[in-house]
């Protein structure tokens, strides 16, 4: 079979060439090397001709050519040399390092290119770019680094998940995450599915980060279109380390951090809530609350958020050996992380091996694997848990009265909250006495077998997997305040993920003069299974053995289980033309087969076109002093979403359980979804214009970007009138876009012997608006304390947009009651707020909301600064947005003024007859219902250094002691050090829905993030 | 190695080729897919069936916020809250605005008992639409659709009472279009409830699935005098009464505290009852009749009732209304606790007729039945029939309402000298006795605000018991629920929401 493949390829060049059987052949044969090492695999071709060869393993080659003709000799990151056969002599050939920034190798979807040769916009994050600093997984060391990528920390709970978003929001179902890609195997969204009621993880924190060896960020659609279905949302490629022939280098690293609440909450003291209070009470002429009875007696009270934060450790040890002999090569790693949590009794441990081994078979066969093995525990607390009543430790603590001690005088917890009924719970007795524990077991790795079937002829097959295990342990003690209308409660549940993944694929590669053809074609299968199974019991008698025996618990509260799968299908090619390295040509394309749509809607086909001009060659630049290089890129392309869960256009039935008197089990299977064959792909177009420039010698160099996308299609479970018998229904609902700029700068701003100073910087401005949307009233976010609406998804609209009430002030006394604007549900009176009544009627309702503001940010940056100076270097990382807005949910609870919990020191500007201001309303037990206005909506905007690392080299110290060592570096940093912004809140960077793109930008009793302080040592032997 | 090679590209290819035939087929391994489904009989039951699911809990996690069916605590909530008889202790913007007649469209209560309303109703149209198309005997296929209809009546009942014009969605909905109508007038509404009581009372076998919560003959002629009492249709509402007390299937319970016990479930004086079993059931799903309505904190050493919360308690005007000896007054509220040890400890009334200490000592978890229908509810239906008739009550109207009162004076050993028999009475006068008669019949049992609405005396009666209160005269309707109204711009909004 080979033969004859070989027999055929040979054929077809002659026909196409033509064979030069005149010439005189005589027989070559030389090594290829860099300065230090032979080049393996280095290509060693005839030009015009089909003959070739590659090095072998001792960079050795020999060659048939006709005396006088040209040879070319070329191998990735080299620049490439040509030599004129006169003679048989054996050859030394010696190829420089391309050390020219645009030629460096750049992964691609199924390959890679040099840099220069891209069409689309792709940009690259180096292992240089992520070193030394404290970070747990990729998506934090890539925040700000990437133009037109938002990375935004949802939570600051130890281990948990971000969420980033590349080029704006483009879909309005559950995934608007971009697809990630590791070594090859494709990350399933649903890995990161943690439990019922636990925080998720966060599926990039299983890789260490300083395994890898880049991360490519695939923006546009001509790059993600290979892609297909999961590249909508942009493409994430890692690529780790590998093995390099030679001796063994060892690394190790070990790295302690401290972490700590950014600041906090100015809140009351027992004296002033109890003043509050009293006034609340007094202003409505009912009876003052005893606990209230003489403020001056009862002091400063307990600071409830010290009660709750520490300052929390976080330890980072990891140790990697690279090296290999001829055949064999390795990169093993091994890592070990503990991160406490800066709210007490949370942390978050992981432990990592990696394994890539790369082994030559034969000449032409090579047999590869890449093996990570991961295990995550992480104990949480509750922060932002969903569900009937909100529960968060981080709100109790800001709520509870400070006139009440944790415990009680006969050292027991103080049970609950004493300023109002329903109570909040003691949150230092919930931290302690519950457990809420997520384990994981992960396996993520692939084995590629590679076979060079000619010398332009390359397959590869490889065989991929993504298993997770998870478990999730949980327990309320029955003696505290969450445990108590369950009376103890434990919930065990364990779920399977496996994903796996077998990709063929042959790639050719052949330069016929000024012609350079790469081409690809490949198939892919791939599926994912998940099982799970949930079992919770309540009614505990004792709660000593809590989620280690929950038969204990005498109501067996729920037991269920399932599994669901889905499977793809594709196929895929791509062609990339270089006509006289000026004109490039990607054409690329794949169909994706998926099995959650309708029979007659499975298949989608995603192509893309980009073209791109090299101006450097052109005339008029050639003798440019200024302009080193240049480039115009554009590119169009179409990918697709298909992120919903699997069997949603199914008309899905649930077991239902019912009783006929004491002694009958009714069971029953009731409609629970409705069938939807119309269901179909979401689709996203993209435009990309790109113009990148380099000036005088590439001390300065400029990426630029604008695009314009548009989704149609868009898939949503959307809510549907009850009156269907169901809450929501999957559907094609509409469209929309996203339009942006994106800018990178890189410069060398000094490099005058030792010392060098670079900096880059980058910008991105997106604007996102909801086109089209088959719902007039809009899709409403969730509600959070009984405000539904506050966010929803109308037309003409971004995604994100905030609606609610504009203040007007605060009456005071004189102003005419009868004139003010007032709900229906409510008589104003003096000391509250006004509400601008849009529709001057006099009265206040859906009709009277405003636009308010949007969670998306007009523009992101990222600066990064690195000075060095011999063995010393500081590198400065800020980083921000700009324009979007925040919900502060808090403010409801923090300013309610009610002496029903504790507020924030704003209710010490309270408005009295002897205070009238406008800015704060009076102190009332009956204050109206939640209210959502803009006095909640704040800006969101944020300028943060968010990394200094200082390092200094002390390899030649370490020589000296005849320590010998590689490099011997030690390092402090600081994250988060400084951040400028208005937002009260605790942090700027929060997003309680982080699941949900239809209700970003809120803040409700978040886990806060932190400052980060680091000291670190790496030493490579 | 190159032999070893071949066969493995073989495979490759084998294994594309057999991938693109069925590869991507979907087959839901833990759900049934509706398509595979409604064949066989025992399909046919198993969806008769689970519409009893969504009537008495719902399918709903126990951490959703829809936790909880049409029965396990809205309809009998709703009804005495929105009303003189109780006020809400739970202060969240939900419960407090119902209690003070401040309540919007917004309201996430109305909006959640709308959805269990709907999808009760969905899953009857289902069986509706569907099983008359299976293969089976037809006297029974009869008998699984004519339950279907008695609750889908049941539900329709509840909405046009509350809501007035509703959508009259009467099929399973299939193209989404249909469930964005618009409301239709009460006039059809009513009409379509009467024509399923009718079939289903015509079609429900007297020997297949009887009883314990599946309606029976009885039961569709017992709700039809209620609706056509509500419609004002006395004559028609009149008739159909007399038919359920004469035929005498349901007699009185001697002793008002005998309907509570658990003993009794599903007999005697009960026609239909919603029924729940905390004995069979796991995990919440029995009613919440003891967890929210019995007193806190009884709970120590083994004794009082477990995870009790008081949320609805009794008005003082609703305690004060009752003779101390009515033994209505006893059986309905607990104001006292005496432990094993005599230690007691007293309390403001709770309500606890629903609470059969004897045999559930420690509440919560229970096997009481939510009772819909019953004799003494129907005979005082009859009652306020014939005295809309008549202009003023007759002799069996007198008969009636005596009957109950006789009842109520019986303290389960000897009739107490109190509520002597009535007569005499101007139509007017007879009407407020009815009244009054069935607020201390029927406490928490689903009528009070249907009762007061229907006399007209929400606002007169809720002012005077709750003076924190702001009943209006438009709260005689519930306001369309904001999220439907958002979502499917046809639907009106009732005045002054």
């Amino acid at each position: 079979m080979v033969s004859l493949t070989r027999f055929c390829i040979v054929c077809i060049v002659c026909l196409l060439f033509g064979l030069n059987s005149n010439a005189q052949v005589i027989s070559i044969s030389g090594t290829v090397s860099d300065s230090k090492e032979v080049l393996v695999g280095a290509s060693v071709q005839e030009k015009n001709t089909g003959r070739g060869t590659v090095t072998d393993v001792n960079g050795k080659f020999s060659l048939q050519v006709s005396i006088g003709s040209t040879i070319r000799v070329s191998y990735i990151g080299y620049v490439a040399k040509e030599l004129i056969i006169n003679s048989d002599a054996a050859l030394n050939i010696i190829l420089e390092e391309d050390s020219d920034l645009l030629s460096e190798v750049v992964v691609i979807g199924y390959g890679s290119v040099k840099k220069s040769d891209i069409t689309g916009s792709v940009s690259s994050v180096k292992e240089a770019d992520i070193k030394n600093t404290a970070i747990l997984s990729i998506d934090q060391g890539l925040q700000g680094k990437v133009p037109g990528m938002v990375v935004s920390m949802g939570s600051g709970q130890p281990g948990a998940a971000s969420s980033v978003r590349i080029r704006g929001t483009s879909s309005i179902n559950g995934n608007s995450e971009p697809l990630y890609v590791i070594d090859g195997v494709f990350i399933v969204p649903e890995s990161s599915v943690g439990a019922v009621t636990g925080p998720s993880l966060n599926p990039l924190a299983t890789i260490n980060p300083s395994d890898i060896e880049s991360v490519e960020v695939l923006k546009d659609a001509s790059a993600t279109a290979i892609y297909g279905t999961r590249g909508a949302n942009g493409v994430v490629l890692v690529t780790t380390k590998r093995g390099k022939k030679g001796a063994a280098e060892i690394t190790m690293n070990y790295t302690q951090s401290y972490q700590k609440l950014r600041k906090k909450i100015p809140m009351l003291n027992a004296a002033e809530l109890a003043v509050l209070g009293n006034e609340a009470a007094d202003n409505e002429s009912v009876p003052r609350k005893s606990i209230y009875a003489s403020p001056v007696n009862l002091g400063v009270g307990t600071d409830w958020q010290d009660q709750i934060f520490e300052i929390a450790p976080m330890r980072n040890f990891q140790v990697a050996a690279r090296g290999g002999s001829e055949n064999t090569t390795y990169a093993i790693s091994a890592n070990y992380f503990v991160q406490n949590g800066i709210i007490k009794n949370s942390d978050f441990v992981k432990g990592n091996v990696r394994i890539n081994l790369d082994q030559k078979l034969t000449k032409k066969i090579g047999l590869g694997t890449s093996i990570n093995i991961n295990r995550n525990a992480l104990q949480g607390v509750v922060t932002d848990a969903e569900g009937a009543i909100p529960s968060s430790v981080t709100s109790w603590a800001l709520a509870f009265n400070p006139g009440l001690g944790v415990y009680t005088s006969s050292g027991e917890y103080v049970f609950e909250n004493n300023t109002s009924q329903p109570a909040v719970g003691n949150p230092v007795a919930d931290i302690n006495s519950t457990e809420q524990i997520v384990t994981s077991n992960r396996l993520l790795g692939n084995i590629f077998l590679t076979w060079d079937v000619t010398n332009d002829f390359k397959f590869k097959s490889s065989i991929g997997t993504d298993a997770v295990f998870s478990t999730e342990k949980s327990f309320l003690p029955n003696n505290i305040k969450r445990g108590q209308a369950s009376n103890g409660q434990a919930v065990i549940g364990k779920q399977e993920g496996v994903n796996w993944l077998l990709e063929n694929t042959l790639s050719y590669s052949k330069k016929y003069g000024v012609h350079d053809i790469n081409a690809v074609v490949g198939h892919s299968l791939q599926a994912y299974d998940n099982s799970f199974l949930f079992t919770a019991t309540s009614d505990f008698a004792d709660n000593r053995l809590g989620y280690n025996a929950i038969q204990v618990g005498s109501d067996k509260t729920l037991i269920f289980n399932g599994t669901s799968g889905w499977q793809l299908q594709s196929f895929l090619g791509r062609v990339n033309y270089n006509l006289l390295d000026k004109y490039l040509v990607t054409v690329s394309a794949r169909v994706d087969g998926s099995s959650k749509f309708g029979a007659g809607n499975k298949y989608g086909t995603f192509p893309s076109f980009a073209f791109a001009w090299r101006a450097k060659d052109e005339k008029f630049l050639k003798n440019s002093q200024i302009i080193s290089d240049m480039k115009l890129r554009m590119g169009y392309g179409m990918v697709g979403n298909e992120g919903i869960p699997p069997y949603s256009s199914q008309g899905l039935l649930e077991t239902t359980e019912a009783y006929f008197g004491e002694n009958e089990i009714a069971k029953g299977s009731g409609p629970a979804s409705r069938q939807n064959d119309a269901l179909k792909w979401e689709t996203t177009s993209q435009f990309d214009v790109g113009l990148d420039i380099e000036i005088l010698d590439s001390r300065l160099t400029l990426v630029t970007d604008i695009y314009y996308k548009k989704t149609k299609d868009l898939l949503l479970n959307a809510p549907v009138p009850y009156t269907s018998g169901f809450a929501y229904s999957f559907f094609n609902v509409g469209s929309l876009e996203n339009k942006g700029l994106e800018i990178a700068i890189t410069s060398v701003n000094m490099d005058k012997g030792a010392f060098k100073w670079t900096s880059s910087f980058n910008i991105a401005f997106n604007k996102n608006k909801v086109l089209v949307l088959n719902s007039d009233e809009g899709i409403p976010g969730d509600p959070l304390l009984g405000i539904n609406g506050w966010t929803s998804i109308r037309q003409g609209q971004p995604i994100g947009t905030f609606y609610g009430y504009k203040t007007n002030g605060i009456i005071q006394l004189g102003e005419n009651l009868a004139t003010i604007p007032r709900f229906s549900d409510y008589a104003p009176t003096y000391g509250d707020r006004k509400y601008v009544d849009k529709t001057n009627d006099g009265v206040l309702n859906e009709d009277d909301m405003f636009v308010l503001g949007n969670a998306n940010p007009d523009f992101s940056f990222g600066l990064n600064n690195t000075l060095t100076y011999r063995k010393f270097a500081l590198s400065f990382f800020i980083q921000g947005v700009y324009g979007n807005e925040i919900v502060n949910f808090n403010k409801f609870s923090l300013e309610s003024f009610d002496g029903n919990q504790n507020n924030s020191t704003a209710a010490l500007e309270r408005w009295t007859p002897e205070n009238p201001t406008n800015k704060y309303p009076r102190a009332t037990v009956a204050p109206r219902v939640n209210t959502m206005s803009d006095h909640q909506v704040e800006d969101g905007s944020y300028l943060r250094v968010k990394d200094i690392t200082f390092s200094y080299e002390l390899a030649n110290l370490m020589s000296k002691l005849n320590v010998n060592v590689k490099s011997f570096s030690f390092f402090v940093s600081g994250k988060n050090l400084i951040t400028l912004t208005n937002y009260t809140g605790y942090d700027p960077e929060v997003n309680r829905f982080i699941k949900n793109p239809r209700s970003f930008g809120a803040d409700y009793g978040t886990y806060p993030t932190t400052k980060i302080f680091s000291t670190g040592l790496n030493i490579t032997f | 190695m190159k032999r070893i090679f071949n066969y493995y590209i073989a495979t490759v290819l084998l294994s594309v080729s057999v991938a693109a035939c069925n590869f991507l087929d979907e087959v839901p391994e833990s759900v049934i897919n509706s398509a595979t489904f409604y064949k066989t009989e025992s399909d046919a039951v198993a969806a008769t069936n689970a519409i009893y699911d969504y009537l008495t809990v719902g399918t709903e996690g126990i951490f959703e916020r829809g936790f909880g069916g049409v029965f396990f605590n809205d309809y009998w909530v709703f009804k005495d809250v929105l009303s003189d008889n109780c006020t809400e202790t739970i202060v969240s913007q939900e419960y407090r605005t119902l209690n003070e007649f401040s309540f919007t469209a917004e309201n996430e209560r109305i909006e959640l008992y709308w959805q269990d309303i709907y999808q009760t109703t969905n899953a009857a149209n289902v069986v509706i639409d569907r099983v008359p198309l299976i293969d089976m005997n037809v006297m029974k296929r009869d008998h699984l659709v004519a339950e279907a209809k008695f609750i889908r009546a049941m539900m329709y009942f509840e909405a046009v009472r509350l809501f007035g014009d509703v959508p009259l969605i009467l099929h399973e909905t299939v193209d989404l279009k249909d469930a964005f109508v618009a409301r239709s007038p009460k006039a059809d509404v009513y009409q379509a409830i009467i024509e399923d009581l009718e079939w289903s009372r015509d079609h429900l076998s007297s020997t297949y699935r009887v009883g314990l919560g599946r309606a029976t003959p009885m039961a569709c002629t017992a709700l039809l005098s209620k609706v056509y009492l509500e419609m004002g249709e006395y004559q028609l509402s009149a008739d159909q009464a007399a038919i359920v007390i004469n035929s005498n299937q349901h007699p009185l319970f001697p002793d008002f505290a005998d309907l509570f016990k658990l003993e009794n479930a599903n007999s005697g004086e009960i026609i239909f009852a919603v029924n729940y079993s905390g004995t069979l059931s796991q995990g919440f799903k029995p009613n919440q009749y003891h967890v929210r309505l019995l007193p806190p904190n009884l709970h120590k050493n083994g004794e009082g009732p477990k995870n009790a919360f008081g949320w609805e308690v009794p008005t003082d005007d609703l305690y004060n209304s009752f003779d101390p000896l009515d033994r209505r007054k006893d059986v309905t509220f607990i104001t006292s606790f005496t432990y094993s040890n005599n230690t007691t400890v007293t309390f403001n009334p709770h309500i606890s007729k629903f609470w059969d200490r004897a045999n559930e000592p420690l509440g919560n978890n229970t096997n009481m039945d939510v009772i819909y229908l019953r004799t003494a509810d129907i005979m005082l239906v009859y009652a306020e029939a014939l005295n809309e008739i008549g202009n003023g009550p007759n002799a069996t109207a007198y008969q009636m309402i005596n009957e109950v009162r006789k009842r109520a004076r019986f303290n389960g050993t000897i009739e107490q000298p109190i509520l002597p028999d009535l007569s005499g009475l101007s139509y007017q006068q007879f009407k407020d006795a009815i009244l009054q008669e069935r607020r201390w019949e029927l406490v928490m049992e689903g009528d009070r605000y249907h009762d007061l609405v229907r006399m007209g005396k929400l606002v007169e009666k809720v002012t005077l018991a709750k003076p924190f209160a702001t009943p209006q005269s438009f709260h005689n309707l519930l306001p369309i629920p904001q999220r439907e109204r958002n979502l499917n711009t046809k639907l009106t909004q009732n005045p002054s929401y």
